[in-house]
Parts: C-alpha cells; structure tokens; sequence
C-alpha cells in the first residue's frame, strides 16, 4: 500500500542502486520514503530478484565437480617433496659452491703484479681527469661559448687590457716625472 | 538478499561449530579440516568455475586453495574470518591462474588458445538439449557483461551476487575498505541496469 504522499517524488535509479547494495547508506528521508512508497519498494524488489536470479542461475549452470578434495595425498607427498627439495638444495649449494672457488682461484692466479700494474694505469688515468678538470671544470662546447678556449690565441690583446709587471714602474715612473713637470 | 549457503555433506554446521571446527583444524585435527573441506568444497569450486569457465581446472584449482589452507590453516588468528580467508585464497588462486593463462596465450595460436567446451547438442534430448541451450546463452550474457566490467567492478560484482557474499566479506576478501567495495559495486549495478540482454534473460527464466 502506498502511503507516502503524491507530490513527493519518488526515488531516482540511483538512490535505487543504493538501495540494493546497502539501504543504509540512503537518508532518513529517502529510507522513509522507501518504507512506504510502493512503487519504489518494487523498483528495488525487482533489480534484487533479477540479481538473485542470476546467482541461482550461474549456481545451476555450473557442472558439479567429479573430484572430492583430498588433502591427505599431498600430505603423504610431503616427505617426498622434503627429500626432493633437499637433493635440490643441496645441488644448487655444490653448484654455487664451485662457481665461487673457481672465481676465487682464478682471481688469486691473475692477481699480485698484474692487479697492481693494472690498478696504477687506472689510477693514472683517474688523476689525468682530474687534472684536466682542474684546469677547466667546463665542459668543451660551454668553453667555447665563454670565449675560454681562445685565451691563448690573441696574448697582445691580453697584455693590452692587463699589462705586466715590468710597465708597472714604467707608468708609474712616468706619473713621477709628470708629477715633477707640474 | 540473503546469502546462500551449500553444503556437500547435508547438514550445515552452526557458526558456534565452524568456529569449533576451524579451531580444531588449527591444531592439527584432520577429520575437523576434511568437515570443512565438505563445507565449503562447493562453494570455492563455484567461485573458481564462475571465473575460469573449464571444469577440470577449476577442479585442480579446488584442489590447491585447500591444499593450501591445509598447510596454512595454523597461521589463522581469528578462526571467525576463516570464510573470508578460504575465499580470498580461492580469488588469489584465480588471478594467478588467468594471468599464467593469459601470458600463456602470447605464445599459443588463435585456434590452440580457445578454451570452449564443445557441447554435442545433437545427441541429446530435446530438454538436455534446450537446458543446455539456455545454459550457453546465460554465459554468454554473463561473460558479455564481465567485459564492460572494470577488473575491480567485476571482482565485487561477482563476489556479491554470484557468490552470495556480503559487503563486510568482500572487503575482508580484497582488503578493502566497505565504501571502496560499495562504490565499485554501485558502478557495476548501473551498467548491469544498462544490460539489456541479459535481464531480459533473467526475466524470462523468472516468469
């Protein structure tokens, strides 16, 4: 029976689907309306029959399994599958265990001289770079562009804008003299 | 809706029971665990058929989830959950199993890849024969359906309504939070509501 009055509208698809998954979650006002309102009580009535039919039906077409479960048969398996994997684990050590000595004869044979020659050319090298950076840490095409690489090209030109040591006294006696003149 | 419960055995344990039967099964007592087993070998085998679609492999994969939970069973703390710990072993198992399928199938030709049972329609009765018809058709639609699904929609959608589980489970069973499942579900009802084909389905087996 419908008691809810007319004017009120009833709820939306939405609020429906709410509904059937947790009517909880609707308002007081729409629960309440929901409690009396008969055409929306069948809306949800007939979304929940449609889901409940098809879990009924997916339950009816599925096969009915053959087998029974039996977990006694992995159980009595167990100590099998303990041996199998110690065998396992024990190979996998031997294996793992003469990879590493062999590496560890082979490394002992080339070592000594061979290593230190070797670790000196290394060394040398990495002071090399080093060194190179010191001089200049930009790298070629940033010297480029700062003009850095064509210091040396044009020494006139530097002796122009910073002169040396020696035309200091030079000036400096001229200044004197022209001091002596005034 | 109330869940539905199936019980290979006959009758159904109480849940003071299955409390004490998962108790015992904890602490080693085979004959608790195997009652378990008849409880709930149904309805896993359900879950995974649901998903997989092949008979024999959801078997073999019936098999696992409880060889599994036989082997893990004393790492339960709460023996309440226990349901809900069986299922998502069950859901774990499924996913594992679809994505080895799945990276299988890279490898297989078009024709080696099918996995459809073939139905030998023409030996059978007349109602075997329609039965089976209809059955085809109700997997079609379901399948049809399960594509517009996202992967989480389709999990709590299945979880909900062909598995019978209620919201509090299927957040247990994904880790999830309640409204994070509802949410999901919600999206999953209204494109349900925009399949036409399959509730036109449902209708007509319900009349």
């Amino acid at each position: 029976m419908n008691i809810h009055s007319p004017d009120e509208p009833h709820l939306g698809e939405d609020h429906i689907l709410q509904a059937v998954i947790d009517d909880t979650d609707l308002s007081t006002l729409q629960q309440q309306h929901l409690a009396e309102c008969s055409q929306c009580q069948s809306n949800r009535e007939r979304l929940e029959n449609e889901l409940t039919h098809l879990g009924q039906l997916a339950e009816r077409y599925a096969p009915e399994p053959l087998r029974r479960i039996n977990v006694a048969e992995d159980k009595a398996r167990s100590p099998l599958s303990i041996r199998r994997f110690a065998v396992s684990a024990a190979a996998v050590a031997a294996v793992i265990i003469v990879v590493w000595a062999t590496f560890l004869i082979r490394s002992q044979q080339q070592g000594g001289i061979g290593n230190l020659a070797q670790d000196m050319v290394e060394a040398e090298r990495l002071m090399t770079e080093v060194n190179v950076l010191v001089e200049n840490a930009l790298p070629p095409v940033y010297l480029d562009i700062v003009g850095e690489t064509n210091l040396n090209t044009d020494e006139d030109f530097i002796d122009f804008l910073i002169p040396t040591y020696e035309g200091v006294p030079r000036i400096s006696a001229l200044a004197m003299k022209g001091s002596i003149l005034c | 809706m109330n869940p539905s419960t199936h019980n290979v055995s006959g009758s159904k344990p109480s849940g003071d029971q299955m409390t004490d039967l998962v108790i015992q099964a904890r602490d080693g007592n085979r004959p608790a665990f195997e009652q378990l087993i008849d409880r709930y070998q149904g309805d896993i085998y359900r879950l995974i058929y649901y998903r997989i679609r092949n008979r024999m492999d959801a078997e073999d994969l019936t098999q696992d989830v409880f060889v599994r939970a036989f082997r893990n069973i004393a790492r339960i703390r709460e023996p309440l959950k226990f349901r809900s710990w069986l299922f998502r072993i069950a859901v774990n198992r499924v996913n594992d199993y679809l994505r080895k399928k799945r990276v299988r199938s890279i490898f297989k030709s078009s024709d080696e890849g099918a996995d459809v049972q073939p139905v030998a329609t023409d030996f059978q009765d007349p109602p075997e024969a329609l039965e089976q018809v209809l059955k085809e058709d109700f997997w079609r639609h379901v399948e049809r359906i399960s594509k517009k699904l996202s992967k989480m929609e389709r999990e709590v959608f299945m979880l909900r309504f062909l598995d019978n589980l209620n919201i509090n489970e299927i957040a247990q069973i994904l880790k999830k939070s309640e409204s994070t499942v509802k949410t999901h579900l919600y999206r999953a009802l209204a494109k349900f509501k925009k399949e036409k084909g399959l509730r036109q389905f449902l209708q007509e087996d319900l009349t």
